[in-house]
């Protein structure tokens, strides 16, 4: 039987990243997914006739560029176009925009306020500030502080370094950074409420935490450090949808000899003398492989596929407390036409950016009590974009796909599971909040799919249905993601990796974690240098 | 329904209120962008508007410079911790140039204060200022107010800027002294002229309503062959402010507030602006503890220089050295019409910033397709290159 | 300047405010040789701690036991070194027990002397909680003992300038790496958490969670659920009184006995004390203090002032902005302290029932909690400046513990302070929330202690608006400012302030706004006067 050097577990972005940074260094992968179709979150799909869903991720800005140089994905098909611009509407019709260019984007803010338009600037400079700091940090290994190794010491004298670079006043900030609350640090800037509202709608993607939680200006930092072409925070589109990330990915990984099976779900992992040595598939197949890499959450890792007996208790106990919150859903939406966005109406060009519903902190912040209490946002956090604009193949020729990003919803309702009435329900919240900026959209609607964190939790295998394998917080972060002392991608159980958005950076369609973990992987396997 | 496709809309760039005169004029089309708005780059030769501008005289839009109002009780007392200089110094009708600081005495950028009366200024910025200037409000009796949409701005530069006045009834606004200002009335209204400018030549810069705009173009136009005024664009303003020794915020330094690197940040000393870093001064003023502790350490750690530079290349960002040791890099560098040198405005080490100390410059320059290099001899001098006695006259 | 001018007199040392911070201050600073006057503008001395309805018998008043019910976190060091057992600090509860009152009349306690109490309490609810309930004792203890000495030390900058802030810094890797690697884990994993993650990662007894995850936003506005919340209360854990780590006291007498005795101290030591003396203007000379200007018009001479008052009080009102940075007034105008807590007292005409024997009712911290939500949702309302429905209180009756309160055959005093009540309300004046909090304060207990209704005799409250007008500090906050991560340590009470210094030479700030904030602790007032101490000594 043929022993793989190693074998992926889960075909989502990070573990075909992983998978085809291995492959390329010339170990021989075979990955295994459960589903029919690769590609975990970052999936397209025709559900209804003629229009192509990006079916759960729907942007991509935190795609690492030297994955697309690494692995070639321009050569696998991926054209990743930057939105030009994205806009807050505001109920009573006004709104507030962003663009590249930053005098129009003051002038935008202006309209709100002066002092605003003036503050953006400073604010922009502290948001980067702190991004410049971050960023190279993405694609390290979290430096365990407890320590003394080496190579621990190297790194954590890298981190001390990129702190220092931010001088005094920089530091301070960052400290205040990584424990405020996003309302209170937006606060300090700004006295528009829709100016903060569209602010902390970044903070609050994926989350569970309002923009009045302590910590939640970190995550502001998170949803801008990405880049497009040189623009720090942009945003992007893939053509064909988040799939094509997905099958670019793939492709790279097959043109450099990994194997990909799908419907090929793993049961357990095959343990022996606390080193894993293959994987069983549901219906008693074993896959061996010297070393697997798990794409799953951590929870799913260590507790549905590691044999129980062969863990520590401390650390199963760790993985348990784990948070993992759902706190999203989605909708996909067929469009008969353009819908019109009368607060749009004297910048047309806005509509093909990412449209906001976000009037206000407060707004969000009541979104998120709802929440609390087990129930979806009455009045939700949308996060609207048309993806036909981009690429009209997308739908039939005329009409539109609208996607339809929300938050908060939870995992399970105060009053028992998701139930299909439930779920529609939800999706009338959202269809209404619409409305209420559109008038006439719901006439337009030839399909709409709605997806709860229950739907992605049962579909796409993502615990609660949280998007980014677990909370962004400060206890969860760097060398303390997912588990403090295993933040090195690999756990207890020898030969055994993670890669997917449980370990640092975390989630978004960014592949960090899965190009982190692979680098580990062939350093114990004695790889220098990649192919 | 969208029935027309999806390609802007909008405004995008906002005209200034010359902008139907000077559009009628830009014969090369030659835009760019100034905080927001259109304006021109060169109307057709930059050489001739130069040459205006040191010879007879010139017309270049500041419309959209910003301008804040801040006025009150509180209004001097403000505006003294603001400003390195001594604001209780200027009176009323005269204007002063100063750099403004952060806490640790970084230059957040310099510009041009007017006091318009007892309790009212006027201040001149090219980056936004508004929020520092609200939170530096706090505590004080004042009301601030950004008001560059609601005065125009027109510099009228060179040696015969004078007579232009004269000659379309402004006669008294002609008489004003170096750094005064005053108001005036002007076809049925009125008009603000100060006696200030960017060029370093005799000259005057005239506010007045947008909706009046129009009115003193044509009026100043009509008389413009008699004096060869000639309108000018942003290419023969930077050669005239680097022969002037002016500094350009974003180009000789980042404001405080702005940048991203503290290494690009500078304290008035660095910049050559200790002279207006009052130390007589009695009020407290914003970054004065930091400049003094950093004067009392021995100075700054680099200092703006003059270069004058041997051949014809300009020096553009070019790297400068001491031997091996690379001691600093040029900020701006032309070559002057007027001097007929290779000139630059630099940053050193402020041990290399002495007046005639000898540097090599690391030039390169375009060679038709391909880029040229020549390792030039730099001599640093005092970065005013050209000041002529009728500039203050 | 002319001694005609300065008729205040001439001190070394200028203490502002006679709170016990600025007790503190003045005792220490007088203990050191300096000659020294404390500035109290009010006519009683004690700040926060004695704010409350005073005067017996006028009017249907009554005397309470002050703002502070209770004393947690004093400096061990501070009682020894001023020697306030010998001017008369007592405990008449050394250490208080915590009990959870619940709906229904259930209780949970969680005795401060005896372990085995707890466990049979705890037990009822769930035998797991209660064994795992002093590991988690432990744990959190270990933590906290790691971060107690920096509560008595002067927190460097982030210049990395010089040996002493490096050494600062490599002190407080040590004190991490000390814990050895499992608690140094678990102290950097759950410093930033939510109290509520933390306690429901243990335990499954809604009543324990509620109290701890109350335990850990009492006095700041968060509710459990607000992450780095397990820092607030790790924060409360490591105070030290009367020997044991994290409990709370009841002096004898009250907080107001404490500050009898730290003036006491004072006196002792030389501090001339007056009251009624506002301080107006901090007199700055070419950045050095210079004396201070009060209300009456007189001068006091002096080069080292000491102010407990609110930090935004002493810089920007006494001091004035127009001798400050801009950027520094920034930080000082965007620090949080916005109060969040309020009381009211009431006094009874018997013993209430809440299932305690009057003396175990006079040793106990009563935590009206029931749950992590109750107090979260009360937070919810607070937050956009609502009056919850229901308030999360912790209760006291001091006087039945103490024979000197309850001798005198003075009714039972029952002193609640209340969790999640904001000060900046919306459509509700503060007479209205006086009321409002009176009622719901009153409804609550009366289902908690039957009968306890009908036996009031009298009742005061005491709103954040109101402990703003009475100190001054412009947010009515018990802290001054919050005591939240982004507020603590280095970073409080504004970056390039936490060393107790301030820009102006010779001006120092003492106050609870200063690391490590407030409290009944001491300890502001003790490391700024050290730190102001040494600086004039080395200029000497």
């Amino acid at each position: 039987m043929k022993r793989y050097d190693a074998i992926v577990v889960g075909a989502g972005h990070n573990g075909l990243t992983a998978a085809a940074y291995l492959a390329r260094a010339g170990l021989s992968v075979m990955v295994l997914e459960r589903r029919d179709r690769i590609g975990g979150a970052a999936v397209s799909e025709e559900r209804h006739a003629g229009f192509l869903y990006s079916s759960c991720s729907y942007v991509c800005s935190l795609l690492r560029a030297e994955i697309m140089r690494d692995l070639e994905l321009s050569k696998h098909g991926l054209r990743i176009i930057p939105y030009e611009n994205s806009a807050t509407i505001a109920r009573n019709g006004d709104s507030i925009a962003f663009f590249h260019d930053p005098a129009k984007t003051r002038r935008s803010i202006a309209r709100h306020s002066r002092r605003d338009a003036d503050a953006y600037a400073e604010f922009n400079r502290d948001i980067y500030r702190q991004c410049r700091m971050i960023r190279p940090l993405l694609l390290e290994t979290p430096p365990d502080p407890t320590s003394v190794r080496l190579k621990d010491l190297k790194g954590l004298r890298k981190l001390q370094k990129a702190f220092a670079q931010l001088g005094e006043d920089g530091l301070a900030q960052a400290m205040q950074f990584w424990t405020m609350s996003c309302g209170d640090f937006l606060d300090r800037y700004f006295e528009s409420d829709l100016l903060k509202g569209s602010l902390a709608g970044n903070s609050i993607i994926g989350t569970a935490l309002g923009p009045y939680s302590p910590g939640s200006a970190y995550v502001l930092l998170h949803h801008v450090m990405g880049d497009l072409d040189g623009h720090v925070g942009a945003w992007g589109f893939a053509v064909g949808g988040m799939g094509a990330i997905s099958q670019a990915l793939a492709a790279a990984a097959q043109e450099h000899g990994a194997e990909i099976r799908t419907a090929a779900e793993v049961e357990q992992l095959i343990v022996r003398n606390g080193r894993v040595e293959g994987v069983a598939l549901v219906g008693g197949e074993e896959v061996l492989g010297t070393r697997v890499v798990s794409n799953l959450d951590v929870k799913r890792t260590y507790l549905k596929l590691a044999p129980r007996k062969e863990l520590p208790t401390d650390f199963l106990e760790a993985v348990e407390s784990f948070k993992i919150r759902g706190s999203s859903g989605k909708l996909n939406i067929a469009l008969d036409r353009l819908p019109e966005f009368p607060a749009l109406r004297d910048e047309p060009l806005l509509k093909r950016g990412g449209i906001l519903i976000s009037e206000s902190m407060e707004y969000l912040e009541r979104g998120y009590d709802d929440w609390k209490n087990g129930q979806w946002s009455r009045e939700p956090f949308l996060d609207i974009t048309v993806p036909t604009h981009y690429d009209p193949t997308m739908a039939p020729p005329g009409k539109h796909y609208m996607s339809v990003f929300v938050q908060y919803v939870p995992p399970t309702l105060a009053d028992g599971p998701w139930t299909p009435e439930k779920r529609d329900a939800f999706g009338k919240t959202v269809l209404d909040t619409i409305e209420l900026y559109s008038p006439g959209f719901r006439d337009l609607i030839l399909d709409c799919w709605v997806r709860t964190p229950w739907d992605l939790e049962n579909e796409v295998g993502l615990t609660e249905g949280n998007i980014f394998h677990g909370e962004l917080t400060l206890d969860q972060l760097l060398f303390n993601r997912p588990i403090p002392g295993y933040a090195q991608y690999r756990g207890p159980l020898g030969g055994l990796y993670m890669c997917g958005s449980s370990t640092h950076p975390g989630g978004g369609v960014m592949g960090a974690p899965g190009a982190n973990a692979a680098r580990e992987l062939l350093h114990d396997a004695g790889v220098r240098r990649a192919a | 329904m969208s029935d027309s496709p999806i390609i802007g809309g909008g405004a995008m760039l906002q005209p200034t209120p010359f902008h139907r005169r000077t559009a009628a004029l830009n014969l090369v089309n030659a835009w760019e962008r100034w905080q927001g708005h259109t304006t021109v780059t060169t109307f057709l030769s930059p050489e001739d508007e130069y040459f205006a501008t040191r010879t007879a005289a010139s017309l270049y839009d500041v419309s959209p410079m910003l301008k804040y109002r801040i006025a009150g009780p509180d209004a001097e007392a403000m505006l003294d911790r603001l400003m390195t200089r001594d604001v209780t110094k200027l009176k009323p009708g005269r204007a002063l140039y100063g750099p403004w600081c952060d806490g640790r005495g970084r230059v957040i950028e310099e510009g041009t204060l007017f006091r318009e009366s007892a309790a009212s200024f006027r201040l001149n910025a090219a980056e936004p200022q508004l929020f520092w200037l609200e939170d530096c409000a706090y505590g004080f009796d004042v009301t601030v107010e950004e008001v560059t949409d609601a005065i125009a701005g027109l510099a009228l530069q060179g040696p015969l800027a004078k007579r232009v006045l004269e000659d379309i009834g402004l006669g008294e606004a002609a008489r004003l002294p170096f750094f005064g200002l005053g108001r005036f009335g002007f076809e049925g209204g009125e008009i603000e002229i100060s006696r200030t400018g960017f060029t370093g030549d005799l000259g005057f810069e005239l506010w007045i309503a947008p909706e009046r705009a129009e009115t003193l173009w044509d009026r100043l136009m009509a008389v413009a062959d008699r004096h060869y005024l000639r309108p000018m664009g942003s290419q023969a303003l930077n050669t005239l402010r680097i022969e002037a020794g002016h500094i350009l915020i974003n180009v000789e330094y980042v404001g405080a507030n702005h940048a991203l690197r503290e290494s690009q940040m500078r304290t008035p000393d660095d910049l050559g602006l200790g002279w207006a870093v009052d130390p007589k001064k009695p009020g407290y003023f914003n970054g004065r503890r930091a400049i003094e502790a950093e004067r009392a350490a021995g100075g700054p750690r680099r200092r703006l220089v003059g270069l004058d530079i041997e051949g014809r290349k300009p020096a553009h960002a070019a790297y400068l050295y001491a031997g091996r040791r690379e001691v600093g890099q040029v900020t701006s560098a032309c070559w002057s019409p007027v001097l007929k040198r290779n000139i630059a405005l630099a940053t050193v080490e402020a041990g290399y910033a002495e007046p005639g100390r000898k540097l090599k410059a690391d030039v390169y320059y375009v060679k038709e397709v391909t880029q040229g290099r020549v390792e030039a001899a730099a001599t640093v001098v005092e970065p005013r290159f050209y000041q002529p006695a009728h500039r203050r006259g | 300047m002319t001694g005609a001018a300065r008729q205040g007199g001439r001190y070394d040392v200028a203490v502002v405010g006679g709170g016990h911070n600025g007790l503190v201050a003045a005792a220490l600073a007088a203990r050191a040789g300096r000659s020294v006057v404390l500035l109290e503008a009010g006519e009683r001395l004690g700040g926060m701690a004695t704010l409350g309805p005073r005067s017996p018998g006028s009017d249907g008043g009554f005397d309470s036991a002050g703002a502070a019910h209770l004393v947690d976190g004093l400096s061990p060091a501070l009682v020894q070194g001023l020697e306030l057992h010998r001017h008369g600090l007592e405990f008449a509860v050394a250490t208080m027990d915590d009990v959870a009152l619940l709906p229904g009349g259930e209780l949970l306690v969680v005795s401060g002397r005896d372990a085995e109490t707890t466990r049979r309490s705890i037990g009822r609810f769930s035998p797991r909680d209660a064994e795992r309930f002093p590991a988690f004792e432990a744990r959190l203890a270990r933590l906290a003992d790691a971060l107690a000495p920096f509560l008595d030390r002067v927190p460097p900058t982030l210049k990395f300038q010089d040996w002493a802030e490096r050494l600062e810094y490599l002190r407080l890797g040590w004190a991490m790496r000390r814990l050895g690697r499992k608690d140094m884990r678990d102290l950097l994993r759950i410093i930033g958490m939510n109290a509520a993650d933390l306690t429901e990662e243990v335990f499954e007894t809604d009543a324990l969670k509620g109290l701890i995850g109350f335990d850990a936003v009492l006095g700041n506005r968060f509710g459990p659920r607000s992450p780095n919340t397990v820092y607030t209360l790790l924060q409360r854990k490591s105070g030290t009184i009367a020997g044991r780590r994290g409990a709370a006291a009841l002096p004898k007498g009250g907080p107001a006995a404490l500050i009898a005795a730290l003036e006491r101290a004072a006196r002792a030591a030389g501090v001339e004390i007056r009251t009624g003396a506002r301080v107006a203007q901090v007199l700055v000379d070419n950045g050095r203090v210079n004396g201070l200007a009060l209300a009456d018009g007189s001068e006091i001479d002096c080069r080292t002032v000491l102010s407990s008052a609110h930090p935004r009080t002493t810089l920007l009102d006494l001091v004035g902005v127009r001798q400050l940075d801009a950027d520094l007034v920034r930080s000082l105008r965007h620090a949080r302290g916005e109060g969040g807590t309020a009381k009211v007292w009431l006094r009874l005409g018997a013993v209430p029932d809440f299932g305690l024997s009057a003396g175990d009712l006079g040793r106990s911290r009563l935590v009206f909690a029931p749950d992590l939500g109750f107090v979260e949702r009360g937070h919810d309302a607070a937050k956009y400046g609502e009056l919850p429905d229901r308030l999360a209180m912790e209760i006291t009756l001091p006087g039945l513990a103490d024979a000197h309160q309850l001798g005198s055959g003075q009714k039972p005093i029952l002193s609640a302070t209340l969790a999640n009540v904001p000060y900046r309300l919306r459509n509700r004046d503060d007479g209205a929330l006086k009321q409002a909090l009176i009622q719901r304060t009153t409804a609550a207990l009366a289902d908690l202690a039957p009968g306890l209704a009908e036996t009031i005799e009298a009742v005061e409250a005491l709103t954040p608006k109101q402990v703003e007008a009475a100190t001054g500090a412009p947010g009515g906050h018990w802290h001054h400012l919050e005591t939240g991560l982004d507020q603590t340590y280095l970073l409080r009470p504004a970056p390039g302030l936490a060393q107790y210094a301030t820009p102006i030479q010779g001006l120092w700030l003492c106050g609870a706004g200063s690391h490590p904030g407030g409290g009944l602790t001491g300890r502001p007032g003790a490391n700024a006067a050290r730190a102001a101490l040494a600086a004039t000594r080395a200029r000497r």
